[in-house]
């Protein structure tokens, strides 16, 4: 295999790491700058710490998926520039995808399109017992798992929100009361997931009862931090009024707060999962080069794992803040308390979902989740439309992206 | 554009509450028509009736308006029924004050001395009635940040309740004047009597209208939870 052939893979996967920070993380920080929780510069930076960390610390999971979770390398052992030039294949086939969906306003997933490019590689070329056809059943049902997981858990999340904190008579007291519980879940799921079978590249496994202790401990320090803050920023800020609306006003201003760490968790949540898009095809390919076999056991490199995160930040830096405006502009229906409960939820059905493997679209579970709060009665109205839209992509998605990658391959092997 | 974007809907709490304030505005020259009309300052009552009805033709465009923000396919956090009920009924309103307005302008109806002070009275009340009911609307964007619970949702309650005891009230004074009116029924001309019972009777269905609209409003309130 020579050099030039990793040169044009990373530059697809740079193209394809680009994408994704220049066009989804306004889903994660859109709705803080459009209530101005965060300015536009802050959550660009956050974003990108975020996304970066998120990627790096438990990327490595997904992207094993896409390397060789989909098509069974071993069936490769004979010529492995197949399955590099297949891998190949899959990340052109991607970004094209990704290109005409959005021409065509299609809310079509790139988790989506590599998953059916890298199927559709692997049975023309090997066949389709070459394919784990179990783990494409499980990804796809968690295609449709992940938005209705996020929507029950925004619903859950959202009624208390609603019944502890709104409609009490004193809300902002409640608010701050309760606010700490939340930050605690968030800190630690968070933590739960970067220490249990996260940190592999820096320490060996850790058992999962000293990383539930360790995460009870991080999750214990956040919630008096948060508890703290609080107490100092009533303190600083007066005895609460009286007319009600006003009141609202103040309890929003708690959720702003809140709602960056939720912003946060979902942008860690996202580079987790999604850095496989652009890095799991070349995982695979740089463990051919290097070694002219097949191997399995090899870990994700964390060279590969760190280009994929410069990637995103760098789409988030070039563009993606551009994206991020808008969205904050045009979305003035979510409060804080709302994005509040549709992060929380999302961010952690993503995370889950990384943690097991499962390449998921970030965007339709936080649509999930949005609608979750919907139905929670948390915002005046939906437009059930982009559902439809959605659940139609599920279905074309694969055999497209798989069609595609099948021409792509043959002329790919053509050429070379 | 992104996906996001496409999947909130418009409000239709924006111009229900707008629609709210249009009719509002019909209801605060009920008492100014009034007076002009007991002062029998025929000219100022054709003006003042000029103007409501040019407030009323606005609520009815804002209500127009309305139908195309609840488009079907729509999820709302209330049911889209309540929403058309509600504003049908605000637009009662500002309808009936336009009837009263024009029946005062139709002829030079002289309303007896003696009971003016009582009239007065009884307008009063119903401006009040309609008032509250249009106030419980206002509250809407409120109660969606509480997604329709707590505080919230029982302040407008009370305002309902009160509403309809108003409209109790306004019904059992306008029965009074109507038979005090009666009385005079030899002092005054058959048809004077005629539309000065007509006139109170627009008024007093006035009050059913702000009242069916609060009843409208809590439904649409209490219902989902």
């Amino acid at each position: 295999m020579p050099l030039w052939f990793i040169i044009v893979a990373v530059i697809f996967s740079m193209y394809s790491a680009w994408n994704i920070g220049a066009n989804d993380v306004a889903n994660a920080m859109g709705t803080s700058v459009g209530s101005r929780a965060l300015t536009l510069k802050r959550a660009v930076i956050l974003a990108g710490i975020c996304e970066f960390c998120g990627a790096v610390l438990v990327g490595s999971h997904v992207t094993d998926t896409i390397r060789k979770g989909i098509v069974d390398p071993m069936t490769f052992v004979a010529n492995p520039e197949k399955l590099a030039l297949g891998m190949l294949a899959a990340l052109i086939c991607s970004a094209i995808f990704l290109n005409l969906s959005t021409v065509l306003g299609m809310p079509v997933s790139t988790t989506h399109a590599i998953v059916g490019a890298v199927a559709g590689f692997g049975v023309i070329e090997a066949g389709p017992h070459a394919i784990y056809w179990s783990k494409i059943v499980s990804i796809i049902v968690s295609w449709m798992v992940a938005p209705l997981f996020g929507a029950i858990m925004a619903f859950c999340v959202f009624k208390y929100i609603s019944r502890k904190i709104l409609s009490k008579p004193k809300p902002f007291e409640r608010a701050v009361h309760h606010a700490p519980y939340l930050i605690f879940a968030v800190a630690f799921t968070l933590c739960l997931s970067i220490i249990y079978k996260g940190l592999s590249h820096l320490f060996s496994d850790v058992p999962l009862v000293t990383a539930l202790l360790i995460s009870l401990l991080l999750g214990t320090l956040a919630f008096m931090a948060t508890r703290c803050f609080f107490r100092t920023y009533t303190i600083k800020n007066g005895i609460p009024d009286e007319y009600l609306t006003l009141e609202y006003r103040r309890v929003e201003k708690i959720f702003a707060f809140m709602q960056i760490i939720t912003a946060c968790y979902v942008a860690f949540a996202h580079g987790a999962n999604d850095v496989a898009n652009a890095v799991g095809p070349v995982a695979a390919i740089v463990s051919i080069v290097k070694t002219n076999t097949v191997a399995m056991q090899v870990e994700v490199p964390i060279g590969i794992l760190l280009l994929g995160g410069i990637g995103i930040v760098l789409g988030l830096a070039t563009f993606g803040y551009r994206v991020i405006e808008t969205i904050g502009k045009k979305i003035t229906e979510i409060t804080p308390s709302r994005g509040f409960a549709a992060e929380f939820a999302t961010a952690t059905t993503v995370l889950i979902c990384s943690k097991m493997g499962l390449p998921i679209s970030t965007t339709h579970t936080l649509v999930g989740s949005v609608i979750g709060v919907g139905f929670a009665r948390g915002i005046a109205a939906l437009d059930f439309g982009v559902v439809r839209k959605i659940v139609s992509s599920w279905f074309i998605t694969i055999p497209l992206s798989a069609g595609l990658t099948m021409v792509v391959f043959k002329l790919l092997v053509f050429i070379y | 554009m992104h996906i996001l974007e496409k999947l909130f809907g418009k409000s239709p709490f924006g111009p229900l509450i707008e629609h709210a304030k249009k009719v509002n505005e019909c209801v605060d020259l009920i008492m100014p028509i009034t007076e002009a009309w007991l002062q029998e300052e025929w000219d100022k009552v054709q003006q003042l009736q000029k103007v409501i009805s040019e407030r009323e033709h606005e609520a009815d465009r804002i209500k127009i308006q309305l139908r195309h923000y609840l488009p079907k396919g729509q999820y709302y956090a209330v049911p889209r029924g309540d929403l058309f009920r509600v504003t049908q009924n605000q637009d009662n309103i500002a309808d009936a004050i336009e009837d009263y307005g024009i029946l005062l302008t139709l002829r030079k109806t002289i309303f007896p001395d003696g009971l003016k002070a009582e009239l007065r009275l009884f307008v009063q009340k119903v401006i009040q009635t309609c008032q509250k009911a249009l106030y419980a609307t206002k509250e809407l964007d409120a109660l969606l940040e509480t997604s329709f619970s707590g505080p919230e949702a029982d302040k407008v309650h009370a305002i309902v309740e009160e509403v309809a005891k108003l409209e109790y009230e306004v019904d059992h004074a306008s029965h009074a004047l109507v038979r005090k009116l009666l009385m005079l029924e030899d002092t005054i001309s058959a048809l004077n009597i005629m539309f000065c019972m007509n006139i109170i009777h627009t008024l007093s269905h006035l009050c059913n209208y702000a009242e069916n609209s609060g009843d409208n409003l809590y439904h649409m309130i209490i219902s989902k939870k």
